[in-house]
């Protein structure tokens, strides 16, 4: 007994938007067999609004942080690859004092460590964590400092923080600082990632 | 022994009963009362500007005592603003009051550093050093945990500290304890309460 009688047998040819064609072939002993052609019409207009939707996004994107910072956002990429940087910020500093702290947040896409900071403004940059316990402030200089894939890292006032260490002059607010961020992927591959960090007044 | 005891017990009750009986008293201070404590009784420190200075000296005037060092990027800046912005807020008041920066680590904040560090705040602070041994003992008066850390390659070291700035009234008694999260208004509205005595 051919169960599959009861099933009508069709072919043809479904014309949509934009002249893209669907072929179906049904076929009582091999199943529905489809066939997609998609017009080259339609792809150029699909691949030209996808670009401009980018486009929108990202200009909302950049237009929504400038809003959120009192100066021009602070965003670093250096390549497709390499990790982002944003909210950027540095306390203003006082004279007579060497140090200064600067926070923001890391992403990667892929699991990277930074491994090396250098500044314009002091003579070195360490990577510290900071906790509070039992009351008394613990600061520790930690070597290098993990981004592990997918997660944003958050460097805060009361957490880790860049510590600039040796300051050539007082930091002052309203100007920005320079620094180059070196990390390291899993691969091996470094990426150096110049960041512009401006310098807020205290009280922010 | 066992009378003291008694004794305790029965002067817990009575403050508990006194307690009952002024319903919700009002609290005189943001910051924790501390008067009559047995320890903070003095200081004798070197200014900024060299001079040899105690509580008496400044008679007539609260006193803000806060203890940190130069090189900590976070909580120290951001207690010394706390405590400028205080003394704005006190306008006229706050000639009647002196903040005092007690450095925790005389090794790297000289005088000549503290000169700079601490008006940078407020004009009218000051820095204040003693030597290692002065050092510890001031912090141990104040009962002020700080331990120096070891230096890294490049001989940059921590100070593990506690942040509590402590208020002496007028007439150079202690009196009040101010933690992190004591706002610049608390402060100022505590000191306004002290010198009005």
């Amino acid at each position: 007994m051919n169960g599959n009688s009861a099933v009508p047998q069709a072919a043809g040819e479904l014309v949509y938007g934009y002249g893209n064609r669907v072929a179906y072939d049904v076929d009582s002993s091999a199943g529905a067999r489809l066939d997609l052609r998609v017009n080259e019409n339609f792809l150029k207009i699909a691949t030209t609004m996808a670009v401009m939707s980018l486009v929108v996004v990202c200009s909302i994107l950049t237009a929504h942080a400038a809003d959120q910072k009192d100066t021009r956002p602070s965003t670093s990429i250096g390549t497709a690859h390499s990790p982002a940087i944003s909210h950027a910020w540095a306390r203003a500093t006082v004279p007579g004092q060497a140090v200064g702290a600067a926070y923001m947040k890391i992403y990667s896409a892929v699991d990277t460590t930074l491994t090396g900071i250098e500044s314009d403004v002091s003579r070195s940059v360490e990577v510290h964590s900071m906790r509070h316990q039992n009351g008394v402030m613990q600061m520790r200089a930690q070597k290098q400092l993990e981004v592990p894939a997918g997660q944003n890292v958050d460097l805060a006032p009361g957490g880790i923080h860049l510590m600039l260490l040796g300051l050539k002059k007082p930091l002052k607010a309203g100007e920005s600082l320079q620094l180059k961020m070196t990390f390291v992927d899993g691969a091996g591959n470094r990426t150096i990632v110049p960041v512009r960090v401006p310098i807020r007044p205290f009280g922010q | 022994m066992k009378k003291l005891y008694q004794v305790i017990t029965l002067l817990i009750l009575a403050f508990l009963l006194a307690a009952c009986d002024k319903a919700d008293p009002p609290q005189k201070f943001s910051a924790v009362d501390i008067t009559g404590s047995p320890w903070g009784k003095d200081f004798h420190l070197t200014d900024h500007n060299g001079q040899a200075r105690s509580v008496a000296d400044f008679k007539g005037k609260a006193v803000v005592l806060f203890f940190g060092y130069t090189n900590c990027p976070d909580m120290c800046p951001m207690t010394m603003y706390k405590l400028a912005m205080a003394m704005e807020k006190l306008g006229k008041d706050a000639e009647r009051v002196q903040v005092l920066f007690v450095t925790l680590d005389p090794k790297r904040d000289t005088p000549k550093i503290l000169k700079q560090y601490a008006p940078a705040f407020h004009p009218s602070f000051l820095g204040m050093v003693g030597d290692e041994q002065t050092t510890q003992e001031i912090a141990k008066e104040f009962k002020i945990f700080y331990q120096h850390q070891k230096p890294g390659e490049n001989g940059f070291y921590t100070v593990d500290h506690m942040g509590p700035s402590f208020v002496f009234d007028p007439q150079g008694r202690l009196r009040l304890f101010i933690a992190d999260q004591h706002s610049a208004d608390m402060i100022a509205q505590d000191l306004r309460t002290l010198l009005k005595g």
